[in-house]
Order: structure tokens, then sequence, then C-alpha cells
């Protein structure tokens, strides 16, 4: 199993609880985690130790993952 | 035999002799153009003189509808207005949303022509009880709520849509707006080209049901675009956080211009959102009647020195422009100034960046405390914010200077103060960050209106936030394959989605859609049902190629050139401070190449001319 630490931005902090330490089996990616955290990842941005990263992206252990709400305009 | 889709005919008013006119349409040219800022700058490029003085007389604004503005329709409720812009003596367009497109197809008119100048105040009203030009002399120094109520109220119809100036536009302050309620159409200065007419406003009631060539073919069409827009998850996201609970997001991508463009990130996003949706978000509402996103905020402010009623506001731009232009972490300032703004009639956008810009002069010594009458101009100082809105509104003291927008103001102030005058063509720039994306460094330097907020947003939204709007078909490479700092081929990409992105302003619809599902597909079965023309996406995006060319030529004509392409060097710059301070990536070292990259791809010359053979396979 490898940790992950999950912090929500703004309103998705409403959806769950952060910061979060989120166990996953070994090879799990962002879409993984999303799902763990029950998060549509068709709305969100997803930071990987402060960089953009998309969902198949695969985790180690101890990252640090921040979930942003993202609108697309405006 | 009736031309289906539309109203039909176009309505010319020329104020000087008080000549109200009723045209047909010229059907070859329409099929061209379709409608909006296409039929629009067609329109302009025709009947306007080059160099003429954009405050005078010969200048004419164009309140133009198209195809797929109607209450029926979703997106319907918009209008696109035409114009040289007094800003950037260019091409000048502003939509805005709401009913006043809607009720002017219904009143049996798809465009709107206005010209001349009238010698006193008036407003039009189109009713079916005919076009009149009213007396408008007590409207005068009205805030954009007090003329919609009155104007209401003398002709005792509550529903007239009105689409009027505040104080602003007749003080022809540059970056004026004209409003429609709460909504803007806010950039380029069209308040200002509309109070040197002395217009005032223009109410509108309609009545009339615009048919369809193909009912069934339209309203099959128009279920599936419904549907495509109810499933899409950005939907969701507007209603939910509208377009301002992008800042925090923005903030930490490094897509928000924070003190003057010093830097892309300031780190209080996320803050600042979280007071914002717990004291000053009301809920949501949409612009126009039938509207399946909703992304309008109600806003507030309770209590203290910034209590603002409850009015719909609090735009992403319009928060970013005073809050991180400025360095202002008071979000109750921020809504406040935003409100003045749209009561006034002043572009927020342009508007922050004005005073973003005389802060910076302020810090640099070019603008004295003497200048300013004795207020704080340093950053971040909430007070002066709505202070700053009056003066520019009624051209008082600092404001005169200000009115005039950046370009003028530098030019004015010398020194280096053009170094940090950050604006395209003249026209102040928005919130999003091209350091964060390098397709928006190439959408910001050639949009033909300047560093606009609306049509260069195609390039953030497909470098960093992976949309394609449906354009894979049609040579745009897959975003989720395309690294969002790399400059290789985002000229090329640029120019796809520019052909298929400027739709929605030529069919006069909310581009929002296409952020929510609608695709060029939606458009093309829409509009072939409307019409009975059985129109192709190729069709429709060589309309869209067509109207940035015309736009283009316009702009030739009056100068433009490669020269004028260019993005201010700041915006270029690694960020002075924040998060991206160290990131070398941000840096736009080959903007030029993306530029010459960008113009190979429109069939331009070197200098951004487009080339005979180019115009001739647009039919131009």
């Amino acid at each position: 199993m490898i940790e992950i630490t999950v912090r929500a931005v703004s309103t998705l902090k409403t959806k769950f609880q952060t910061p979060a330490v989120v166990p996953l089996p070994e090879g799990s990616t962002v879409k993984d985690l999303l799902s763990a955290c029950e998060v549509d990842h068709n709305r969100v941005i997803v930071l990987l130790n402060n960089m953009q990263v998309n969902i198949n992206h695969k985790l180690n252990h101890s990252d640090q993952v921040t979930i942003l709400p993202f609108i697309i305009g405006g | 035999m009736k031309l289906k889709g539309y109203a039909g005919k176009q309505l010319r008013v020329q104020l000087t002799d008080a000549v109200i006119k009723e045209e047909e349409i010229n059907l070859e040219l329409l099929k061209k153009y379709l409608g909006g800022v296409g039929y629009g700058a067609r329109l302009l490029y025709d009947e306007l003189a080059p160099h003429i003085d954009a405050l005078s007389a010969e200048n004419k604004i164009v309140f133009t509808t198209g195809p797929l503005t109607g209450k029926n329709i979703p997106g319907g409720g918009s209008v696109e207005v035409c114009f040289k812009s007094p800003l950037t003596n260019l091409w000048g367009e502003s939509r805005c949303g709401g009913n006043f497109g809607p009720e002017l197809k219904a009143s049996g008119y798809d465009f709107l022509i206005v010209e001349g100048k009238s010698d006193r105040p008036v407003y039009l009203l189109i009713t079916a009880g005919g076009v009149q030009i009213k007396d408008a002399g007590h409207l005068l120094g009205k805030t954009v709520g007090e003329k919609t109520q009155i104007i209401r109220e003398e002709n005792k119809d509550a529903k007239l849509s009105v689409m009027c100036i505040g104080p602003a536009g007749e003080n022809k302050v540059l970056f004026s707006t004209i409003m429609d309620e709460d909504r803007a159409a806010g950039r380029c200065g069209a308040g200002a080209v509309m109070g040197s007419k002395n217009l005032l406003a223009i109410a509108v009631r309609g009545s009339q049901k615009i048919e369809a060539e193909h009912p069934e073919k339209f309203r099959d069409a128009t279920r599936k675009a419904m549907k495509a827009v109810r499933e899409n998850p950005n939907t969701e996201n507007f209603k939910e956080h509208g377009t301002v609970g992008d800042i925090a997001s923005c903030d930490l991508l490094g897509d928000w211009p924070t003190q003057n463009w010093r830097s892309n990130s300031w780190g209080k996003g996320e803050e600042l959102y979280n007071y914002f949706y717990e004291h000053n978000l009301v809920g949501n509402f949409g612009c126009y009647s039938g509207c399946p996103v909703g992304c309008g905020r109600m806003v507030k402010v309770d209590e203290g020195r910034f209590k603002t009623p409850v009015h719909g506001g609090a735009e992403y731009e319009s928060i970013t422009a005073f809050t991180a232009f400025v360095t202002n972490d008071n979000m109750d300032a921020a809504v406040h100034s935003t409100y003045l703004c749209n009561e006034y009639g002043i572009d927020t956008i342009s508007m922050g960046a004005v005073i973003a810009f005389a802060m910076e002069c302020y810090e640099k010594g070019l603008i004295k405390p003497e200048d300013t009458g004795n207020l704080d101009l340093s950053w971040g100082n909430p007070e002066v914010l709505p202070l700053l809105v009056k003066q520019v509104a009624e051209r008082e003291g600092l404001g005169n200077l200000l009115a005039d927008g950046v370009m003028r103001a530098a030019d004015k102030l010398g020194h280096s103060a053009k170094e940090f005058a950050i604006h395209g063509k003249g026209l102040e720039a928005p919130a999003h960050d091209p350091r964060s994306s390098k397709a928006l460094a190439v959408t910001y330097g050639t949009a033909n209106r300047g560093l606009c907020h609306i049509h260069p947003l195609e390039g953030q939204a497909y470098d960093l936030g992976k949309s394609d709007f449906g354009l894979i078909p049609h040579g745009l490479k897959d975003p989720e394959e395309v690294d969002r700092w790399d400059a290789k081929d985002k000229g090329k990409m640029v120019k796809i989605l520019q052909d298929g992105l400027v739709l929605p302003d030529i069919l006069v619809n909310c581009k929002f859609m296409m952020y929510c599902g609608f695709t060029i597909k939606h458009f093309a079965d829409i509009v072939s049902g409307l019409t009975g023309w059985d129109i192709t996406e190729e069709e429709l995006l060589k309309i869209g190629e067509r109207t940035i060319n015309i736009q283009r030529l316009f702009n030739v004509r009056e100068g433009c050139s490669a020269a004028d392409d260019m993005i201010p060097e700041r915006m270029k710059s690694l960020p002075q401070f924040g998060r991206y301070k160290d990131e070398a990536r941000c840096a736009i070292v080959n903007y030029a190449d993306m530029l010459e990259d960008y113009y190979l791809a429109r069939g331009w010359d070197k200098n951004g001319i487009p080339t005979r053979d180019k115009l001739a396979s647009l039919n131009l």
C-alpha cells in the first residue's frame, strides 16, 4: 500500500475533510485517488507536488496531491 | 419567400436628422457572414471611412443578433455590439448577455445600426407601436439602475429590455460600457461611442416568433445540444461557483495576474474565495430567460463602509481586477467597487487595470500625493478603489487622466510609465496569464479587438483546461497530449481554435455554451434546421475564418500590423514573486516564433497582413 496526502481547495473542501491521508494499492493513479475520494475527475485539476498532472499519472508513496475545482472559462 | 431563422430586416437610425429606416437584409452577405460580429464587421468595413474619429458622428454602432439568438435556444440570450473602438482606434466589439438580443430580434430586426449624432440627449424606443426617438434630458447623470427604472416606468412596461450607458458613457470615458441591467457590453468603450452620439439608452420589446425552416430538425438539434450542456461537468461547476470560483485555481496554476502583472500568482486566491462564498454570495442566476447554466452570481455586502445591495455581479475578471491586479485582499471592497462600475457604466477589467497602473506610478513617484487629492494609492489600499471608480466616471481629478486608459495615461506621464502600462492594441489586459499557458500568449497578441478576455480565452482553456471544443476532427491536436509550457505548434493550434471559437459571436450565442458542451456540430445542425441551408461544420469554420480576416482587414486599414500583435514584455517575463518565481518554463522566450507559426497557418505575410491568395480563398 501507498499513502497519499490529499488537500482539497476552496469549496471542494465541503465534499470531504482535508488534508487527508488516503491509502491506495501500489501502482495506483490519480484517477484511482479521485475515485477513492469520490471526486468526479472531469471537474477538477490535480497538482502533484505543486505541478499539474493528468489523471493517468502513477502515484508514489507520500506524494502530496492538491485537488482544485476548475471552471474553464471566465 | 420569408427568410427563416432570422427576423429578416435591419433597422437604421440616423440621429443627426432623426431618420428611421427599415431595410431588407442582403441575403448574399448574410450567407457569407451569418450575423453577429461577422455581419457587423463586413458592414462597418464597407460603411466606415478609414481613420475616422471613433467619437465623431462618422462612427456607427451596430447591435447585432444571429441565427442562434432567441429565448428558445440555449445560450440565445445574447447581443453583439460592433463599432470602431475609441480606446484602440481599431475594430471594436462587445457581447452582452441578457434579454435585449432576443427582444430586438422578436421586434422584427436582426440588426440595429445607429449613426450620426443627436443634438440633444435621446433614447430609442422599439416596440410593437413602432420606433421612436425620445427625449432623454431627464436621464442625464443617472446611474444604470435609475435610467432603466425610469424608462420602464414612463413607458408603463416593466418588461422592456433596456440597454443604457451610465455617467461614464456620458462623460466619454474611453472604457465605458453599455449595460443591460447587471450585464455589460463591457470592453473597448462602446459606452463612449453611444455617449458621443447623445444616445443614452435603447429600450425594446418584441412579440414576433422566429420560425424554423425545418421545425422538427431544429427541435431535435436543440434537444441534443441542451443534453450535451446538461451532462457537461463544467455546467455544474459554473452553476455552483460562477466564474469567480476560478480564482483559487488560477492563483495556484500561475494564471492569476497579480500586482500589475509583476507576478502570475499571489497565494491569496483560496482565502479570498472562501470569504466570498461565506459572506458575499447570495445565489446564482441566469442572465436571460431559459439559461441552462445560470453562471451569474447574486452578491452583497451586508454591512460596513463597503455595504452593497444584492445585485448581479462579481465575475472572475471583475473580482480579479479589484483584488489580485491591485493586491487588495478586502473582498467587500472588491464587490462594492465592481457594483459601482456597473452602476456608473465602466468596464471593470480596464478600471482595475488603470488603478493597478496608477498604484505603480504612485510607488515610482510618477503620480504624487498632490496629483491624487491626497489619496493614498499604496498597493492594496481598499479605501481608494470605490473613490477612483467615481472619479473616473465623472472625469474628476486623477480620474480624468485614468479615464483614457493606460496607453494614453502612460504617454502623458512619460518616463518609464510605458514599461508597465499593460495593454495590447490599447486595450487593458484581462485576468488570465499567458505565463501559465503558451497558447494564451498567441490568442492574446492576435485578438482583433486587443488584449481581451473573451476571444483569447480559448488558448487558456485548451492549454491549461484541456478543452478541445470538438475541434480535433478539424486538425486540433488533442490537448491531453499537449504540454502547456511548450511553444511548439501553438500558433497553428490557435488558428484552429480561433476559427471555431469565434462562432458563438457570429451566431450570437453565449460562448459559455461551448465551454459547457456545445460543439461545431451542434451549431451546424441547429443553423441548418433553422434556415434550411444545410450548412456543414467545415462551412461554419470557413465563416469563422472569413470573419477573423475581415476584422483583421478593418485593423490593417487603420494601420495595424505585426508590431501591434506583440504582448507586453512584463507579461513574458519571469514572475518577480510568488510560487512561480523560479519556474523558468513560465517565461515566454519564443513569442516571435509562435507568431510566425500563426501567420503561416493563417495565410498572412510576415507583417501579419492577409495575402491576396488567402483573401481570394475566402471570397473576400
